[in-house]
């Protein structure tokens, strides 16, 4: 029985059929990379929180400070959303208790009770008249679990709320600004400057630096700022 | 065990090839392909997954972590309603607390984490404590985790499923219900306890007891003996209160007295460890004659192996040889080698008259107790180095005794409260006990788990957790303990405390309200009682005793030869106790502190005995005592143990314990065999003058769940081992002095007065270390000379930049901040007298480093002084002087870094998970000649855990960087980028990286029950809820290792900065096996501050790392270990061998 040869063209065929292949895998790893990738999976997660508290109304236009509400982020790793009573001080009631007195349109409005009889706070009245049951509010800034970022460290450091969470004082609905990623992270912890200011004015979202850089420096140099790039910094 | 090669036959069809299935069903094939391949992925442990199994399970992953890639899983942010005052998220708080342990409370300091409590410590106020806990202190977090405790009270009769469900749904009510009609008729009601000190629980059953009802109380593990020795000597009953502290001479006969069973173990490991400090001068000398090998006797000066049988007879030749030695006599050094001993302890105890103790441990009799009471009491011991407490419930009848009366009274009673413990396993030996329950017509139980004793109640309740109820206790020092409840109970249930008050009242008592009565204090008083954990002041003065005459025959049976006869012990098992931490997977898989075994009871032997009796290691033996069935139990063969006696542990062979410890309803083995059935109520401690039919060898090898030697990879590698050994007297000082070191406490004592120490306390720079250093002005100005290329360092603990040059000498182990006192100008003279000059003094000085044989010339691949900007270097100090192996620190490294169990199985794979191990060589005494000869052989235990090499050599070999050196130091390892290689676990020299070959938090792989597809969706956020948050859970395919508790250092340095950036205190931060620490031999902290104790440590001439020659500069230092052993009986000390280095 006669061999059978592969036609000559077949060599040519191969080396495109690899090349082509190793196109379709290169175009796929592309995807997969930028579909992934923390700009895209992260920056604009604008979740539905269960009380459409706005931050643009409160911290923007009242100018309540960061830290009514976050009132742990200068001492621990969690800035701790508030406690149902917190809203409850205006929202909520009877002082003394934090608990709406029987809950009626009467007792409210006599007590001074802000939007005592708006449905969109119902979530909260009943948090505070079933006690402890919470509100269970969307994350919206989710780092993986093996990250342990610390938000008083930063805080009483200089880097204000603005660098990770952008102007929150604008936003309607909170969302995120930044991506979050190992990469950005480093970016700061590299060069620092930029982000650092007068601790005192931390949650001055709107604050206007002239030359951030060079008003860094001198946070830098006055609170012996280095911070740290090895692993265990975050990772445990 | 799912064994590959047994598939086909329990898949039920066959291969088609008869032949290969017949060989493989051929007993001992498989076993032989196991040994052979053991570490083949063949399953996960005995009824976990199958190798098929883990393919599918491999395949879904892949497959689903595909699908899952869009974005991270949403979370919620569940705040509290209402915060509570002062409570800030994610910061832990601490409260004090106690947990009663064989009687005595055992002071605690919790650490919650959100409200839950996540880790227990020892109470650092508190004397019998401070700040140190046990082992089995540091697993009671597991065991209050546990999902097989009880969730549902049971009534009996009804088959339970799980051991933690129960599938009649009685309610909290119809317990509350029959308790309430148990109080209506409490003349017929009888409670069988567990020996308490709880002040409220004596309290009511006092009153109970006036009511006419029946107090029992049993406990397999009691101290019925030592009280009888008591009452004989001093006609009451008291107990002992050892003062280690202000002994000189100490004397143990079979007393484990620092052993984590010791009830009183940290408060006298504490006390022994002030004994023996060497650093200043002091040291006592500690003989240990026993049977078994305790942890205890393994630090012992001169420990010699004596029958427990032939330990009366010793006392006696002990009582003569005392009476007639004569202060400033010496010791006839013509003597056989045990007369010998026994002439220099005479000799020390009557030198030390006032300051010598002799201490009997609870198996022995009561005579043996009245006799060392006598003697103690004759040399004016008594008062100082040991007190004695009217305990309090000294009324009470012995426990055997207790048992055998309520066995004989069951019948007279109508209801029946069994409160705590589980009698019918623990006297399954002594006749009629689980009968006499049963004929109970009303039983009720009250138990956190259900256990053996639970079938034979009619009620089972499911008690408070103890960490979960108000309690009180007495501790080791006889002070009033108040427990606080560190969590509302999980499952509901009454407290022990409020389960009494309903049965004496009628109705229920809150346990606040019981304890604060019972304390009798008020207002500020009762905060401050709470806040500190126990009553300040509250410790009884001692009691005011007077000994009566004793005398105890002399003989000579534990002297001569070995007769042939047999006696067989029971010891309390080291990990799991009398059996109830059998469920706890921390304990069970925690090695034993002699055999290093694990999950297993095993038999232990002499090596004569075993030669004698043809039993090998690893094989299994049946013991049976005349008139009871045999027991089957792998043989342990035990250098150091006395011949003729064989070891049997307690605790084994729960077969109601739950899905750990064993569970034969739902077919999970129970871990062991029990050897309670051995154990008549005549023969409790021990049996005697048996013969060798007693036991006989199966020569079946059994595989025997070791921790230490399977790191062994061959004879070649154990050879190796051998050659390191200090002990090895053939090989140079290079070679012996790689992992242990070790002198005496004279030539150490004469090392110090030529080179003097400093004793700086905190903040005290330590300017002293001049002398220590010797630094010569020539040596200073080479180091200087060297400086523009080489990196000086000011932190590198071992050796420094100092190059070889011949002419200049030899230069050895040169510590680094000598560097600074030479420019400090305290360069003195040196210590010429070796010769050597310009280097620093260690000690032993016969195991200094040959540097010519390597060159050490390199140094550290990074300056970590403060001049380069390191302003923090974490390192660690172990003091092999104090440790004394009590595993404390093993557990507690566990409950901090989630340290996962990984079962039996993998551990005889070799493939445990501990962070920190505690590696123990036996030896020959190694300064005797004659002893060398004997079986009388000593301990030393190394704590080993990651050395954060400044050269790490697991670094240079990853390939994807997943463990690289932080700023600091810390050699830090990136579970994210591991890719599970294991080159860095091969390339470790000191084998302390772990490899997660399952992913061990996962809800498949978690101890569950067989049969069962995944750990059940509440048990698992049960487990979760133990979880320390501030560590990761590592996954399958990474590598893990002590951290150094990074999460600890990061959260102190985080607080020291938001604290307006002040500096770190020299000793603020400390790691979690430091806090466990009883003897404080582990110091942890910044090498760049002077003030700090490990800083001190290192400059300490004990000072040196591991395997030095490799030149890996380990962050981690040990001390070498300082015996002190009695003059008459050194041939030849460390100081012997200076000479023969000759240069």
């Amino acid at each position: 029985m006669q061999e059978f040869h592969f036609p000559g063209w077949v060599n040519k065929f191969t080396i495109m059929l690899i090349l082509g292949g190793l196109g379709v895998a290169g175009y796929l790893a592309t995807c997969l990379f930028a579909a992934i990738h923390p700009t895209v999976v992260n920056v604009g997660h604008k979740p539905k929180q269960p009380v459409p508290f706005s931050h643009k109304l409160h911290a923007g236009q009242l100018k309540l400070d960061c830290r009514y509400c976050h009132n742990t982020v200068e001492q621990a790793g969690h800035a701790a959303v508030p406690p149902s009573a917190t809203c409850g001080n205006c929202h909520g009631g009877n002082r003394t208790t934090g608990k709406m007195v029987d809950g009626s349109w009467q007792t409210g409005r006599d007590l001074g009770v802000i939007h005592h009889n708006s449905t969109l706070l119902k979530p909260i009245r009943t948090s505070l008249e079933d006690d402890n049951k919470p509100v269970q509010w969307e994350r919206v800034h989710d780092l993986p679990d093996f990250v342990y970022f610390n938000h008083a460290a930063h805080i009483t450091r200089g880097v204000s709320c603005v660098s990770c969470h952008g102007r929150i004082d604008q936003m309607e609905v909170v969302e995120q600004k930044e991506t979050l990623s190992m990469k950005w992270c480093l970016d700061c912890h590299r060069n620092p400057e930029p982000h650092l200011r007068d601790p005192a004015l931390v949650t001055q979202l709107d604050l206007k630096i002239e030359d951030p850089e060079a008003n860094g420096k001198i946070w830098k140099e006055k609170l012996n700022i280095n911070p740290n790039v090895s692993c265990s910094t975050c990772h445990r | 065990m799912n064994k590959p090669y047994s598939k086909h036959k329990e898949a039920g069809h066959t291969t088609g090839i008869p032949d290969l299935d017949a060989i493989e069903n051929m007993e001992g094939f498989n076993e032989a392909i196991d040994h052979d391949f053991g570490s083949a992925i063949d399953g996960f442990d005995d009824d976990g997954l199958s190798r098929r199994r883990w393919l599918q399970l491999m395949g879904a992953s892949l497959a689903l972590g595909g699908a899952a890639g869009c974005r991270f899983e949403e979370e919620k942010i569940v705040p509290f309603a209402f915060r509570p005052q002062g409570r800030v998220p994610g910061i832990p708080e601490h409260f004090a607390s106690m947990v009663e342990f064989a009687g005595v409370a055992q002071p605690v300091m919790s650490t919650n984490y959100d409200g839950r409590p996540i880790k227990l410590d020892g109470n650092k106020n508190h004397s019998a404590s401070e700040g140190a806990s046990s082992a089995f202190t540091q697993a009671t977090i597991l065991e209050f985790y546990d999902p097989d405790r009880l969730r549902l009270p049971l009534k009996t009769n009804d088959t339970a499923k799980h051991v933690s469900q129960a599938v009649s749904d009685t309610s909290a009510d119809e317990i509350l219900n029959q308790l309430k009609a148990a109080s209506q008729d409490v003349a017929s009601l009888a409670v069988l306890a567990e020996p308490t000190s709880s002040p409220s629980i004596l309290r009511m059953k006092k009153e109970l007891e006036a009511k006419g009802a029946k107090w029992f109380t049993f406990a397999s593990v009691n101290d019925d003996n030592t009280r009888a020795g008591a009452k004989a000597a001093f006609g009451q009953v008291v107990v002992p209160q050892y003062k280690f502290e202000n002994a000189s001479v100490i004397i143990a006969l079979d007393c484990d007295f620092m052993g984590g069973t010791d009830p009183s173990g940290v408060a006298n490991a504490i006390g022994f460890a002030k004994s023996r400090d060497a650093d200043h001068g002091t040291m006592s000398r500690f003989y240990a004659v026993e049977s078994l090998f305790t942890q205890t006797g393994g630090s012992a000066d001169h420990r010699i192996s004596v029958r427990s049988g032939d330990m009366l007879g010793f006392l006696g030749s002990l009582a003569a040889a005392i009476d007639s030695a004569t202060a400033g006599g010496a010791v006839d050094a013509g003597l056989p080698y045990r007369d010998k001993v026994l002439a220099a302890m005479a000799q020390d105890f009557i030198e030390h008259a006032g300051a010598g103790l002799i201490a009997v441990g609870e198996s022995q009799p009561a005579e043996v107790h009245a006799m060392a009471h006598h003697l103690n009491e004759k040399y004016g011991n008594t008062g100082k180095t040991v007190v004695f407490h009217k305990p309090a419930d000294a009324d009470r009848d012995g426990c055997v005794e207790s048992l055998k009366k309520f066995i004989a009274e069951a019948s007279s009673f109508g209801t029946l409260l069994v409160l705590g413990g589980n009698p019918v396993y623990a006297a399954s030996g002594v006749e009629g006990v689980a009968e006499a329950i049963a004929s109970v017509p009303n039983s009720i139980q009250v138990s956190v788990y259900r256990n053996e004793t639970s079938t034979h109640c009619k009620w089972v309740s499911n008690v408070a957790h103890a960490l979960e109820s108000w309690q009180d206790g007495t501790a080791a020092d006889g002070s009033v303990c108040v427990g606080q409840p560190l969590i509302n109970p999980l499952f509901d249930g009454l407290s022990v405390l409020e389960t009494l008050s309903v049965v004496a009242t009628g109705s229920k008592v809150k346990g606040l309200d019981i304890v604060k009565a019972t304390s009798g204090l008020s207002g500020d008083a009762w905060s401050q009682a709470v806040h500190d954990g126990f009553i300040t002041g509250s410790a009884a003065a001692p009691a005011d005793v007077k000994a009566g005459a004793a005398s105890v025959a002399a003989t000579d049976a534990w002297k001569s030869d070995w007769d042939g006869k047999l006696e067989v012990v029971f010891q309390p098992s080291r990990g799991v106790y009398d059996g109830r931490y059998a469920n706890n997977g921390w304990l069970q898989e925690l090695p034993d502190y002699v055999s290093k075994h694990t999950w297993d009871g095993i038999i232990s032997v002499s090596p004569a005995t075993a030669e004698a009796l043809g039993l090998k290691q690893s094989t299994k033996a049946t013991i049976a005592l005349p008139g009871r069935d045999g027991v089957r139990l792998p043989v342990n063969v035990q250098p150091g143990q006395a011949n003729g006696t064989i070891g049997l542990p307690l605790g084994y062979g729960r077969t109601m314990a739950g899905r750990v410890g064993g569970d034969v309803t739902n077919r999970v083995k129970p871990v062991g065999n029990s050897c309670e059935t051995l154990r008549g109520a005549d023969n409790w401690s021990f049996v005697t003058g048996l013969d060798s039919s007693i036991i006989s060898g199966s020569g079946t090898h059994y595989k025997l769940a070791l921790i230490q030697e399977p790191w062994t990879i061959d004879d070649k590698g154990r050879n190796e081992i051998q050659n390191r050994m200090f002990r090895n007297k053939d090989k140079n000082e290079s070679d012996r002095s790689a992992l242990i070191r070790e002198g005496t406490f004279a030539s150490y004592q004469e090392f110090l007065a030529k080179h003097p120490m400093d004793h700086g306390h905190d903040g005290h720079h330590e300017e002293g270390h001049g002398h220590e250093a010797g630094g010569h002005d020539a040596d200073h100005g080479h180091d200087a000379g060297h400086s523009s290329t080489l990196p000086k360092s000011t932190s590198l603990p071992i050796v420094t930049n100092v190059s070889f040059d011949p002419a200049a000498g030899i230069p050895l182990a040169k510590k680094p901040r000598e560097d600074h006192h030479a420019e400090d100008g305290h360069g003195g003279d040196g210590h010429g007298e070796d010769g050597h000059g310009g280097h620093a003094a260690q000690w032993p000085e016969a195991f200094h480093m040959h540097h010519e044989l390597f060159d050490l010339t390199k140094g550290s691949r990074e300056d970590y002084s403060v001049e380069n900007g390191h302003k923090n270097v974490w390192g660690m100090s172990i003091d092999l002087s104090k440790c004394n192996g009590c595993n404390a620190c093993v557990v507690s490294c566990q409950a901090e870094n989630n340290v996962p169990v990984v079962g039996r199985a993998e551990v005889w794979r070799g493939r445990e998970m501990h962070w920190l191990r505690i590696d123990r060589y036996f030896g020959n005494n190694l300064y005797n000649d004659e002893a060398a000869e004997s079986d009388d052989k000593v301990i030393v235990s190394q704590p080993v855990a990651c050395h954060h090499c400044e050269n790490a050599p697991c670094e240079t070999v990853c390939p994807v960087a997943a463990t690289v050196h932080s700023r600091e130091g810390l050699n830090d390892m990136v579970y994210n980028r591991c890719i599970g290689t294991r080159y860095c676990g091969n390339n470790c020299p000191y084998k302390v990286r772990r490899f997660n070959f399952f992913n061990y938090s996962d809800a498949k792989t978690f101890l569950k029950y067989p049969g069962a597809d995944k750990l059940s969706h509440g048990d698992r956020n049960l487990q979760n809820l133990m979880m320390n948050p501030e560590v990761s859970i590592r996954s399958r395919g990474v590598m893990e290792k002590c951290s150094y508790c990074v999460q600890r250092i990061q959260n102190v340095k985080i607080k020291a900065k938001s604290e307006g950036n002040r500096d770190i205190g020299p000793n603020e931060i400390t790691t979690a096996c430091q806090d466990a620490c009883p003897t404080k031999a582990i110091e942890f902290g910044d090498l760049n501050n002077k003030g700090s104790r490990v800083h001190r440590a290192h400059a300490n001439p004990r000072a040196y790392s591991m395997l030095e020659v490799l030149n890996n500069r380990p962050r981690t230092q040990y001390l070498a270990k300082v015996a002190n052993p009695h003059p008459a009986l050194v041939d030849h000390d460390d100081r012997a061998s200076v000479s023969k280095i000759g240069h």
